[in-house]
């Protein structure tokens, strides 16, 4: 076997390892949320299940198909589903149009202190979430913001923005300013210039700062705890650790929840992906 | 003109001082009307809004009681459910704001001491319904300064449970009732091959692993503290030395699976309910009902709750219940307390432990269901039931937390093996003594 063969096999193991590493948690649960509650507490551990069955995907969906279920569970996992896309969605959406201004802002307007206000603002990303967590409650309650939409989007900005603005001024950063120049020239006014010309060339970045704001947010679990009390705002992160009681730990249940609540960031990364490398690679090539 | 004229006055002066007295009380009318109008609405429109939010574990109260008691005050609930180990955070973060986190929230019998000395809590004592102040043991538990600060809902002590086919299959005819007993009865199981290691016991870093720890020292009738506060469990004669020799031997012995420095109570339970295990040392009868239901468990049918075994004769054990708290900043205390005292009547608790399996924290709803056969290892807990008592006299002190994480550390390095049970008693004193002074 040649030096060259070794390697070959040497990278194959260490990528069905990592392979292993990384995709073994998504089966298990795949595996368990389909397995009945007896295979589960079974002894040896069920690696594969001894028989399939839908009971825990059934008491989460069934109820939108007419299946009769006293306990409710399906219209509390549906609004908790709503709720983290609404969220998440919402949190995206402004965090990535307050970036992609405020980046510009920085990069290409000359105003005094706009280094150290972006500086500032970046700096917020070393603050320990919850060494403000009780004082942004307390503000919160004051405003009336608690179990809002409003709020919680609002706490998710501010926890994004940094990591997005960041992100956003290295794309600016890697344009050249000369395609604004002749725009300018061409008669183009500031505005006109940054959405129609500067943006779509920046979009790899735009997108890359979305997808990490949605990753980020969907899977929020302590600022949602929090602020997000009762269905009206609770989202999955919330939710799926209740079907934990003190006596029971359902893990079908969790595990088909679980496997459910994978699905949109996992279809975010798959379809968007290319998207997020040539937006963090912006301005590495300068 | 004269016509038009003397028409307009054809009134009488008499007429004319009624109308303009009836104007002037039809705009007072209107005056005055109108703010009492508007009042009378707001008032009406309070009334129909009286609203509690309630904040509970799990599943919280099933709808059909929440339900009866809307009927019965005209209050409305807005229950909020939250899973059990993230129900502190979120009562904590909303109670150090200076807000309430609900208006019924989730009291924990480890948080008294720390929620009672912040003064977070109303006092219960003058609201509480007489009868629930005298038919609920665990009340004690709940008390702090003096005050009672919650009203215990959900009865939860600590008990042996044990897998009743097994113990016939290794020729037993009786659960166990005193140590020794425990020990041979594991030591037979082990030695016939039912389990290999036939006692269920958490020794990871966790409060489960605490906990265990204080029940073993209550088999051996120790207590943790003396009546100045002093560690009690220094001493190689004392109990809770010796429930930590009985750990180390247990699992130097195969008695316990040496993997349980990792488990918490779900693995013990989950072991349980495979029939992995013959024993869980210290469980509740909480979960009964879960090791006997066939599409949980491969066990079912085989599992009875047994009463603590001890070296005195007398068994003891003590309460983990759960109660009801009304925060101080609460803006709805009256119907929070209406709520209380509707789940605390021994009807609810009876109507509720059907519904939901939740134990009744009252002796006389207790008796009831016990009579009526519905209630699983009936005779087992109404026998444990007289021999619950507080972990702590006076309330769990405020500085149980850390000592809690420290008794459980030491527990867990005596397990592997990197602590001598000296060295682990050494520890868990030095802890407490660290704690108590920090607060």
């Amino acid at each position: 076997m040649t030096a060259l063969h070794l390697r070959r096999a040497g990278m194959a193991l260490a990528a069905i390892l990592l392979l292993i590493w990384s995709l073994g948690p998504v089966y298990w649960a795949l595996a368990t949320s389909l397995m009945k509650p007896t295979d589960i507490a079974a002894s040896p551990v069920n690696l594969v299940p001894p028989s399939i069955t839908f009971e825990h995907y059934a008491k989460l969906v069934g109820g939108l198909f007419g299946q009769p279920d006293e306990t409710g569970i399906w219209r509390d996992f549906l609004r908790a589903l709503g709720n983290s896309l609404v969220l998440a969605g919402g949190a995206t959406i402004a965090t990535t149009a307050i970036a992609a201004i405020a980046a510009y802002a920085a990069v290409r307007l000359e105003f005094p202190g706009r280094n150290l206000v972006f500086y500032m603002i970046v700096a917020t990303l070393a603050v320990p979430g919850y060494t403000v967590l009780i004082p942004l409650y307390r503000m919160m309650v004051g405003l009336g913001w608690v179990d809002t939409y409003g709020g919680i989007i609002l706490i998710y900005i501010s926890a994004y923005l940094p990591l997005s603005m960041w992100l956003m001024r290295s794309v600016y950063e890697s344009l050249p300013l000369s395609i604004e120049e002749a725009a300018f020239l061409d008669g183009a006014g500031r505005l006109y210039t940054m959405v129609r010309i500067v943006m779509p060339l920046a979009l790899p970045g735009l997108i890359a700062a979305a997808i990490l704001t949605f990753l980020g947010a969907w899977g929020q679990f302590a600022v949602p705890l929090v602020f997000a009390p009762t269905a009206a705002t609770k989202p999955l992160t919330v939710l799926i650790p209740e079907f934990a009681t003190k006596n029971y730990v359902d893990y079908g249940l969790i595990n088909a929840a679980g496997v459910f609540a994978m699905i949109p960031p996992a279809l975010v990364v798959i379809f968007l992906n290319r998207f997020l490398l040539s937006g963090l690679m912006a301005g590495t090539g300068k | 003109m004269s016509g038009s004229g003397s028409g307009k006055n054809d009134k009488t002066p008499n007429m004319e001082l009624e109308m303009r007295f009836s104007d002037h009380f039809r705009a007072r009318r209107c005056v005055l009307g109108l703010p009492l109008a508007l009042s009378a609405a707001l008032v009406a429109a309070m009334a129909q809004a009286e609203e509690i939010t309630v904040l509970l574990p799990g599943g919280g109260y099933p709808a059909s009681v929440i339900e009866e008691f809307t009927a019965e005050t005209g209050i409305e609930v807005d229950q909020q459910t939250l899973a059990w180990d993230q129900l502190h955070t979120r009562i904590i973060t909303a109670l150090v704001a200076g807000t309430a986190p609900a208006d019924v929230i989730e009291l924990d019998w480890s948080w008294v001491g720390q929620f009672g000395a912040a003064g977070w809590l109303e006092p219960l004592d003058d609201v509480l319904d007489p009868s629930a102040l005298e038919q609920v043991s665990v009340l004690p538990i709940f008390q702090a300064g003096g005050k009672t600060l919650g009203a215990p809902y959900n009865n939860d002590f600590k008990m042996m449970v044990v897998n009743t086919a097994h113990l016939e299959k290794a020729g037993i005819t009786a659960p166990p009732t005193t140590v020794d007993e425990l020990l041979a009865a594991g030591r037979a199981v082990k030695e016939a091959g039912i389990t290999e290691h036939p006692f269920g016991l958490p020794l990871s870093v966790g409060e489960a692993t605490s906990t265990a720890w204080y029940l073993i020292t209550m088999m051996y009738g120790g207590d943790l503290f003396d009546a100045d506060g002093n560690p009690a469990f220094t001493d190689p004669e004392s109990g809770g030395y010796k429930a930590l020799e009985f750990i180390r031997t247990a699992v130097e012995e195969g008695l316990i699976d040496p993997a349980s420095t990792a488990y918490g109570n779900p693995e013990v339970r989950e072991a349980f309910k495979a029939g992995d295990i013959s024993f869980i040392l210290s469980d509740g009868p909480g979960p009964l009902s879960t090791y006997n239901d066939p599409e949980k468990s491969a066990i079912a049918g085989q599992s009875a709750a047994s009463v603590v075994p001890n070296v005195s004769g007398e068994t003891r054990t003590y309460g983990l219940p759960e109660a009801l708290a009304v925060p101080s900043a609460s803006g709805s205390k009256d119907a929070a307390v209406k709520f209380i005292n509707f789940v605390m009547s021994k009807e609810m608790q009876e109507n509720v432990y059907t519904l939901d399996g939740t134990l009744p924290t009252r002796k006389d709803a207790l008796a009831d269901l016990n009579a009526a056969g519905t209630l699983e290892s009936g005779d087992a807990i109404v026998a444990q039931v007289g021999a619950v008592g507080p972990l702590f006299d006076g309330g769990t002190p405020p500085w149980y937390p850390p000592f809690s994480n420290a008794a459980a550390a030491a527990v867990n390095a005596v397990a592997i093996g990197q602590m001598s049970v000296d060295e682990a008693v050494a520890s868990i004193a030095r802890a407490a003594e660290d704690a108590r002074a920090e607060y």
